[in-house]
């Protein structure tokens, strides 16, 4: 049976390579709490290229302008056709920022309507470990960069009830980017929830 | 007056024996186009018919020959021997297969109440269509001769429950299963004492579940569970990496064999599944039955245990298939596990009952029933047919009646006593 693999998603526009930990960290999490078989080693790879459908959970960030060339739009569309789930997070965590005014607008155009909150008692927040009150606060939130905002929610595009695209403001890119031997610092796991988009999207 | 009456007796009884068994007399020779016109007539007597028709006649005129009790010699040189049935496909997307009995190489012609469906070459004694939603009677033809069956409804399909850990192919099977509609409860396993149930897994139960799919290790807790269940009549499908799982060594078909890795990992549209890396299935005990392979190598197989049935899927990361494959690939993967679970599932038979009257499903069988064997010349030489008792003219009963009428009103005008 084929491991779980991290997949960073790479596009023309912006840069969407600006959080490199955030996948080692990740997988290490899986790793350490969970008996899924998981790829030791992280990938890269082209938004517009089939080889997206290799990998049904992809992670996309950025702090730059967004713009999905005409491929990488297809080639998305297709991906969540087929049941792949995209994980876009803000790494300005700024709702006024460049990054979230045309990223939503393009996962608009590639799903057909705008981005709903996601209820915070969602499946989700339950996969594995349990987050009664939605979306985990990031110390990002309040550093003073950004928007300044505490996002209660995340947002989604859905399918029924199973979630296609997944979008935070949360900068879940700055909070999970360091090296996973660091953790011993943490009274608590901040990459927990990171596990529970991995058991959710392996298992919904 | 008493004469006469014991005179028509005499004639009756003369007349009775003049007309014993085996005597033969002249046929009525009809072609089928005219038999109405025969069986309308008032005075169709039990005499033999020779009926030669090109094909076997529809039920209603078929049962009102046979009620005439006439000695039936019937046939064609010309004539097609067909059967048709349509047996629900048991898929909650619905949809029927209907099969065709008729000599190869003849054309085979589908239609329902609406028209055409499609029209299929007979090979190796018959053809087979899988129809979606036909409307009213469907009716096979080959030739001038049809067949007709009215499809029973689909019986309900019962749940379908899923044992596999947290990975993409658990993921994807689970998602094609419900995507065709199925209701699917599921066991996931993330880690040692952790496991996701979607929906109310609980007691295996014929009643409620249809189907169990075991695609790993996830399923060993419950093999003691699982065999009940299928030998209860149950059905069980089981992956590759299931099949070599000990706790489950008593389900499986066969032995898992050496894995096979495709030379290429790109789904073609024409073979999706030789692009997926294959456990042969070997060993297969007396009584499976291989069901697709891959060169020599058994890639599906199934077999009965009990009242239920197994079959055994060889292939690895049937996910790919959807996700990576050409346009379609989605509904190609959906409509294969679609396949597997519900060519397995309970269904109990009473469900498949139909109201409707089956009367010419097999129309040659349903006629060499009534009246025999058909001839190829019935007209020409053979046996002649017997003839039944005749029974007492009615005339000479009546004249018996009134002459003995006749005679006791004369006495009682006399004053006789």
């Amino acid at each position: 049976m084929t491991p779980f693999t991290f997949a960073t998603a790479q596009y023309e526009s912006g840069d969407w390579d600006s959080a490199p930990l955030v996948g080692p960290n990740v997988i290490d999490a899986v790793a350490r709490y969970t008996s899924i078989e998981v790829n030791p080693g992280a990938v890269v790879v082209p938004l517009a290229s089939r080889d997206l459908l290799r990998y049904p959970l992809t992670f996309l960030t950025g702090h730059l302008p967004v713009r999905f060339t005409t491929a990488e739009r297809a080639m998305l569309r297709t991906y969540l056709d087929r049941g792949g789930l995209l994980f876009v997070d803000d790494h300005n965590h700024d709702i006024d920022g460049q990054f979230h005014k045309t990223a939503t607008e393009e996962l608009a155009l590639v799903t057909g309507r705008p981005l709903r909150q996601l209820p915070n008692d969602h499946a989700l927040y339950s996969a594995f470990f349990t987050f009664p009150d939605g979306p985990p606060t990031t110390s990002h939130e309040l550093n003073g960069w950004g928007d300044n905002l505490i996002h209660e929610h995340l947002l989604a595009s859905l399918d029924g009830d199973r979630i296609r695209v997944l979008y935070s403001n949360k900068d879940y890119s700055s909070e999970w980017s360091y090296h996973p031997d660091n953790k011993r610092f943490l009274s608590v796991d901040n990459t927990r929830f990171g596990v529970n988009l991995v058991v959710y999207a392996l298992t919904r | 007056m008493r004469l006469v009456a014991y005179a028509a007796l005499a004639g009756a009884a003369i007349l009775s024996l003049r007309t014993g068994p085996g005597r033969p007399i002249a046929d009525r020779r009809v072609e089928a186009g005219d038999l109405t016109t025969l069986l309308s007539r008032h005075d169709i007597g039990p005499d033999p018919i020779t009926l030669v028709s090109d094909t076997a006649l529809d039920p209603i005129r078929r049962d009102w020959l046979a009620a005439t009790r006439a000695p039936v010699r019937w046939g064609s040189p010309r004539l097609v021997a067909t059967a048709l049935s349509a047996e629900p496909l048991g898929d909650p997307a619905g949809g029927y297969r209907i099969a065709v009995a008729a000599p190869s190489d003849r054309m085979v012609h589908l239609a329902d109440s609406l028209g055409p469906i499609d029209s299929v070459p007979s090979a190796g004694g018959g053809a087979s269509i899988d129809v979606d939603a036909p409307v009213g009677a469907l009716t096979g033809s080959i030739g001038p001769q049809h067949a007709v069956v009215h499809p029973s409804d689909a019986p309900a399909t019962r749940r379908v429950v899923v044992f596999g850990r947290a990975s993409w192919e658990t993921k994807f099977v689970i998602a094609a299963l419900e995507e065709r509609g199925w209701g699917v409860d599921a066991r996931i396993a993330i880690g040692p004492e952790d496991e996701s149930r979607q929906g109310t897994p609980g007691t295996l139960d014929t009643a409620r579940v249809g189907a169990v799919v075991a695609l790993d290790q996830t399923a060993a807790g419950y093999a003691t569970q699982i065999g009940r269940f299928v030998r209860q009549g149950g059905g069980l499908v089981l992956s590759a990496e299931a099949a070599a799982v000990p706790a489950l060594a008593p389900l499986r078909v066969g032995i898992a064999g050496q894995k096979l890795v495709s030379s290429s990992l790109e789904i073609d549209r024409r073979d999706p599944r030789r692009a997926l890396p294959l456990t042969p299935i070997t060993r297969l005990g007396a009584l499976a039955t291989p069901l697709e392979t891959r060169g020599a190598a058994i890639a599906v197989a199934a077999h009965r245990i009990g009242l239920g049935q197994v079959i055994q899927a060889g292939y690895h990361d049937t996910w790919r298939w959807r996700m990576t494959g050409p346009d379609g690939s989605v509904e190609a993967h959906r409509g294969w596990w679609s396949a597997l679970v519900r060519s397995v599932a309970h269904r109990s038979d009473h469900e498949t009952h139909t109201n409707w009257p089956v009367l010419h499903d097999a129309p040659l069988a349903r006629m060499t029933a009534t009246f025999g064997p058909p001839e190829t010349d019935p007209a020409g030489s053979g046996p002649a047919l017997p003839t039944p008792p005749k029974r007492l003219d009615w005339w000479l009963g009546a004249v018996a009646l009134v002459a003995l009428l006749a005679e006791w009103a004369s006495r009682r005008l006399r004053g006789a006593v």
